[in-house]
């Protein structure tokens, strides 16, 4: 017992760490049930005799989900919408926020509010999707780069993040050098501020890996689909898609018997999908906990 | 001494300070901005024109207020509007709190260990997409052979149809919702609890303090204006419902609960090529959305003090 805890802290506390406890097991349960179940043979599954650990294992359901081809086109664009457009928004998004940062900016102001509005009011669907139509990005890898490739919420982060780096020292020193801002920026803030490169890479891909919205109004060719439209048609509904339909189609078996490999394959799909993201998350933890902590200091 | 003119003043501080740089760095996000953003704004008049793609936005003819009569006159009206508020309010509602109560909770837990464990394990279903999530769903919510139902089933209960269910779906919504971004919405909560003065705890202990009494009396006054900050923008958003969620989770028998305005501009104007009759909806939904937020934010300036702007 701690000095200074009562009687009643001792109660808070067990409450406390059983509904924390209660709390993760609420969250961890449905993910531990895909694993299994995607590890299970699919009628032990479908008949619920599937609990704690995987039975009958069987693996045949990931080697269809790895020879099925849309899915890896999918995995393919997605990586490079999530690099490539990872990297384009995160470079823009770091210089605009650095004449955000400085108070002797004089277009400081304005420029906020600029962006500010964006905000809080939009065009809307259908006149967005004719400027991008007339722009000639429908159905091209530039759609989903470029449409929401700006997230002013990320600017205002990275600002706020250069403001409490910058040492005005220094760039009083690169003033007197004739580098001015160039110089500064490149040579010395931005060197030092590898933890919100590193953020801003790491909001921007996840968001592109994850969305899905986009796709479905500026794409229509398979052949530019991100990963999330080929799960929609494969994970989205409780009926066989066309998708599924292909995706089995080595089976030659009645209906039923498709229902059920269909349902069960389900699971393989969301492990192979989800993975990535969730090491990643793993792996640079404390990069995503940083970027949350700055976006939420108001200023 | 001669006051130097505007022009020099300008120049002095374009040239002579380099502040030219600084507008060289953001230009490109301003011209990406202009395109993407603003020049939309002004595709906003084909919700008073009749326009189809084969004319263009300047040569389609005025109807004025046309597309926003038929909407209001329309059963559609009422519908949306109602399952719509109806989403917004029980997910402000019932989300709200779970972030709260859980990043007071982790405050107080005394091992590191646990604390960060918990932190890593809620805040991990929010790198689930949205997609995988609606797909969970469906596979556990499946009458057939969904987990929920093997269970019920287990216990003697007749199976039901969550995903094809009007009467299910805003439950089913809402506690997703929950489950996903509970420790997500959490961590900001976190981190405006570690900038309260520590001498605050110390001096509470001295005087008897329960862990419930401090909470209520230094916890929350401390994290109030980031609670009332993220309220705010919450009203402010009232009439945009997560429509990628509510499409995805959209199914023939839940329509009469799951069709809300961002669902029901993406059918009219993408499905079936009203432009601007789906332009009107939208502008409709994103003037009440302003104005609520401007309301709300000035109601909470005058009562807390806390305000966006």
């Amino acid at each position: 017992m701690k000095i200074g805890e009562t009687g009643q802290d001792r109660v808070f506390n067990a409450v406390t760490y059983s509904c924390i406890i209660v709390a993760c097991l609420l969250v961890l349960y449905p993910l531990y049930f895909i694993v299994i179940a995607s590890l299970s043979d699919p009628q032990y599954v479908l008949n619920g005799e599937v609990f704690l650990w995987p039975r009958g294992l069987n693996l045949s359901g990931y080697g269809r989900i790895l020879r099925y081809k849309p899915l890896w086109v999918g995995y393919r664009n997605s990586l490079f919408y999530a690099v490539v457009g990872g990297f384009l928004s995160s470079a823009l998004t770091l210089l605009a926020a650095y004449p955000l940062s400085r108070s002797d900016f004089s277009g400081r102001k304005a420029f906020t509010a600029f962006l500010l509005i964006t905000m809080f009011f939009s065009g809307g669907l259908i006149p967005q999707y004719i400027v991008v139509n007339a722009l000639g990005l429908r159905n091209t890898y530039g759609a989903l780069i470029a449409v929401g490739g700006i997230h002013v919420m990320n600017l205002f982060i990275a600002s706020s993040f250069f403001r409490s780096t910058s040492i005005t020292e220094l760039y009083e020193a690169c003033q007197l050098d004739g580098y001015a801002h160039f110089g500064y920026f490149f040579k010395i803030l931005l060197p030092i501020s590898t933890p919100i490169v590193i953020v801003m890479l790491l909001f921007y891909g996840v968001w592109q890996w994850n969305d899905f919205f986009r796709a479905l109004i500026y794409l229509d060719k398979p052949e530019f689909y991100p990963i999330q439209l080929v799960l929609r048609d494969l994970l989205a509904s409780s009926q066989i898609t066309g998708a599924m339909v292909e995706l089995l189609s080595e089976d030659q078996g009645a209906y039923a018997e498709m229902l059920k490999a269909a349902e069960s394959m389900k699971y393989g799909i969301i492990i192979v999908a989800s993975v990535p993201m969730l090491l990643l998350y793993l792996v640079l933890q404390r990069y995503f906990v940083k970027g949350i902590t700055m976006g939420s200091v108001k200023g | 001494m001669e006051r130097p003119n505007t022009l020099e003043r300008i120049k002095k501080r374009l040239i002579d300070r380099h502040e030219w740089q600084l507008y060289l760095f953001i230009l490109p996000v301003v011209v990406f901005f202009i395109i993407l953003h603003y020049v939309p704004m002004y595709g906003i008049v084909i919700a008073f024109k009749r326009y189809s793609p084969s004319r263009t936005i300047w040569g389609s003819p005025w109807v004025g207020l046309l597309y926003f009569e038929k909407f209001f006159s329309s059963a559609m009206f009422g519908q949306l509007m109602w399952n719509t508020i109806y989403l917004s309010f029980y997910q402000l509602l019932v989300f709200f709190p779970f972030p709260l109560i859980l990043a007071l909770m982790l405050n107080y837990t005394n091992s590191k260990g646990m604390k960060g464990f918990a932190q890593t394990v809620t805040y991990a279903p929010h790198f689930i997409s949205i997609v995988v999530l609606v797909g969970m769903l469906f596979l556990f919510g499946s009458p057939s052979s969904g987990l929920i139902n093997v269970l019920l089933k287990k216990a003697g209960i007749e199976s039901v149809n969550f995903m094809g269910s009007n009467a299910w779906f805003p439950h089913i919504f809402v506690f997703s919702q929950v489950w996903q971004n509970t420790g997500y919405q959490a961590i900001i909560f976190l981190a405006s609890l570690t900038a309260v003065d520590l001498s605050l705890y110390e001096a509470a202990t001295i005087d008897g303090a329960t862990k419930l009494q401090k909470i209520f009396k230094i916890d929350i006054p401390a994290i109030m204006p980031t609670i009332v900050t993220m309220l705010l923008l919450q009203v402010g958003k009232m009439l945009n419902v997560d429509t990628q969620k509510a499409l995805l989770m959209q199914t023939a028998l839940n329509l009469d609960a799951s069709e809300i305005f961002g669902t029901y501009v993406y059918k009219i104007g993408l499905i079936d090529a009203q432009f601007s009759y789906s332009t009107a909806i939208n502008l409709f939904q994103n003037v009440i959305n302003l104005a609520l937020l401007v309301c709300v934010n000035a109601a909470s300036r005058k009562l807390t003090e806390e305000s966006l702007w």
